[in-house]
């Protein structure tokens, strides 16, 4: 079954407010004409089966061309909007774009070598014309999503329209999520995250607030302009709210339920939230783009019980944590977390041996460690993959450490995340000058980092070393530097 | 508390965007320029506070959408 009418099975009225925004409201009528339109035109002018990528920021835009591409029968490549030049490059070179949807405002990024569509080109309804399309399987690639990989390349999961369904469904479920349930989306569509609440809310026929602000507060406004029932955040969102907003003390009486993935809320915050809302429901959530967004969930229920715990696999999805051997492990055992269900990925876009070296026997490998309790429950430990997870974005080292290095003065650079109370966490520069020292100083190397890479790569502190400390199979120790790097900000903190 | 100096602001501006000083006139606004994203804003915001130790509303701090509003708002703290 296409994806787009699998969403629009729900549908309660054509007259319901589907999209809220400051500028201006789709109903669900208005929206699915829109879609026909676009992906009738779609289908004539390419036919099936062709890339066609999206730049935007969650407007109106994003949503009727990404809704129509995939109902067209093609394939929605969908970038972050703050994609450095050189990954979109590679991506262009890379895949068989046939055309590009981009905002205006991020026009000057796209190469002028296809064929680009702004929000102000779309083709506009007729509304003499149907258009019959011809079905898709549920194995085609209906969405491919770019995420950073640990080497810094980004890796492009493919989804198909079955793992769309299959998450889309489970996560409904879940959350209990009805036709009143309406989300304040702040996080970004091209994310799997920000995608599965615009998926979740179509399905029930809900409806989706774009709460697009220049401070998370301005969420909060939405949340009671708009008589929002539900939210949804990654750590940094939480805690920007929690430290820099009266957000713990806000009534925010329509609010339902709150979401939590992307990264692990540091306990604290968890038990202020659930503290502060006894009466709303805070699930704690985990999940991978490769398998289409959601793996586990924790109820509010449960929160205080097994506080810090990722909970258990959502509804269709096994989660296991298995050893070396590939057994599941005993409880205060470690393991690796592996997954299977119809949500895991197709594989990684031009790449079958990243696809196999995490897809085996049919399951994911996600590369997390972890332990389970006597009940089963999941308590994350560490993250295999080498990846900061920075103010919502997710950041491989391996890439900023190379453009240092690349620096005349630099001998070697570590680049870490340490925990942030507003980012998350926050990426520090470990640096081993070259034999003199004084040739590139900490400012120099900072106005080299802000000139050549994306604002949120930037380190935000920097550090000079002599010599790394090393590990038992003589690479550099980023445990022992995260812990010395910690322990001298304690003492710091303790002292002044 | 410090008193208003427009170059102070147009420092920070130009330090946490990274975009040169003629680029920042009463027009830059969040909804244009690529750079300004919304931790962006919390950076400038925060460096403000830092440098006329002041405090900004949140109602303020939302409505800095533009470079012009952001000295309208803080002529009503500075001077």
């Amino acid at each position: 079954m296409n994806f787009v009418d699998y969403l629009f099975e729900n549908v309660p009225n054509l007259y319901k407010e589907c999209i809220l925004s400051r500028d201006g409201t789709l109903t669900y009528g208005d929206l699915i004409e829109r879609v026909d339109a676009l992906a009738g035109d779609l289908a004539i002018k390419l036919g099936q089966g062709n890339e066609c990528l999206l730049l935007a920021e969650n407007t109106p835009f994003f949503i009727i061309v990404y809704l129509a591409v995939i109902k067209s029968g093609n394939t929605a490549l969908l970038v972050e909007t703050r994609i450095a030049d050189d990954q979109l490059a590679t991506i262009f070179r890379e895949c068989h774009i046939r055309c590009a949807f981009v905002q205006k405002k991020y026009l000057a990024k796209i190469p002028d070598t296809c064929t680009i569509f702004t929000e102000d080109n779309l083709p506009t309804p007729s509304p003499s014309k149907t258009i019959e399309f011809s079905s898709v399987k549920d194995d085609d690639v209906a969405v491919v999503i770019f995420t950073s990989g640990s080497t810094g390349t980004k890796k492009g999961v493919m989804l198909t329209h079955r793992n769309l369904c299959a998450n889309t469904g489970s996560i409904v479920q879940y959350l209990g999520l009805t036709k009143e349930d309406r989300i304040c989306a702040t996080l970004p569509f091209f994310y799997c995250y920000g995608a599965s609440l615009l998926h979740t809310h179509l399905r029930v026929g809900g409806s989706i607030v774009l709460s697009n602000n220049i401070f998370l507060a301005g969420a909060l406004r939405d949340i009671n302009t708009y008589a929002c029932t539900g939210f949804a955040g990654v750590p940094s969102t939480y805690q920007i709210l929690v430290n820099k907003t009266p957000f713990l003390k806000e009534p925010l009486p329509t609010l339902r339920l709150m979401q939590q993935a992307g990264g692990q809320l540091p306990n604290k915050y968890i038990r202020q939230i659930a503290e502060a809302f006894p009466e709303k429901h805070f699930f704690v959530m985990y999940g991978a783009t490769e398998a289409t967004a959601r793996l586990s969930y924790l109820s509010s229920g449960e929160i205080h019980t097994r506080l810090g715990s990722i909970g258990k696999g959502i509804p269709g999805v096994t989660l296991e944590v298995i050893d070396e051997k590939g057994n599941p492990v005993k409880p205060g055992e470690t393991g690796e977390i592996v997954a299977s269900g119809a949500n895991i990925m197709k594989g990684y876009y031009g790449d079958p041996e990243g696809t196999q070296s995490v897809i085996r026997n049919g399951k994911l490998f996600t590369g997390d460690l972890a332990t389970v309790d006597e009940d089963g429950y999941i308590f994350i430990i560490g993250r295999a993959k080498n990846i900061i997870k920075s103010g919502g974005y997710r950041i491989s080292p391996n890439e900023i450490e190379e453009f240092i290095c690349s620096l005349d003065g630099v001998a070697g650079c570590v680049v870490l995340g340490l925990p942030d109370e507003i980012m998350g966490e926050a990426i520090v520069a470990v640096i081993q000058p070259g034999n003199t020292p004084e040739t590139i100083s900490k400012e120099e190397i900072h106005q080299h980092c802000t000139k050549h890479l994306p604002s949120y790569k930037v380190p935000t502190a920097i550090h000079f070393v002599k010599e790394f400390p090393l590990n038992a199979s003589d690479k550099v120790d980023k445990q022992a530097i995260t812990a010395s790097l910690l322990s001298s900000k304690q003492k710091k903190e303790e002292g002044g | 508390m410090a008193s208003f100096e427009e170059q102070t602001i147009k420092n920070i501006f130009c330090e946490v965007l990274c975009i040169p000083a003629e680029e920042i006139t009463d027009t830059l606004a969040y909804n244009s320029c690529v750079q300004w994203d919304s931790l962006k804003h919390l950076q400038i915001v925060a460096m403000i506070e830092e440098k006329f130790e002041i405090e900004i509303d949140m109602d303020d701090i939302i409505a800095m959408e533009n470079y012009g509003k952001v000295k309208e708002i803080l002529h009503k703290y500075l001077t």
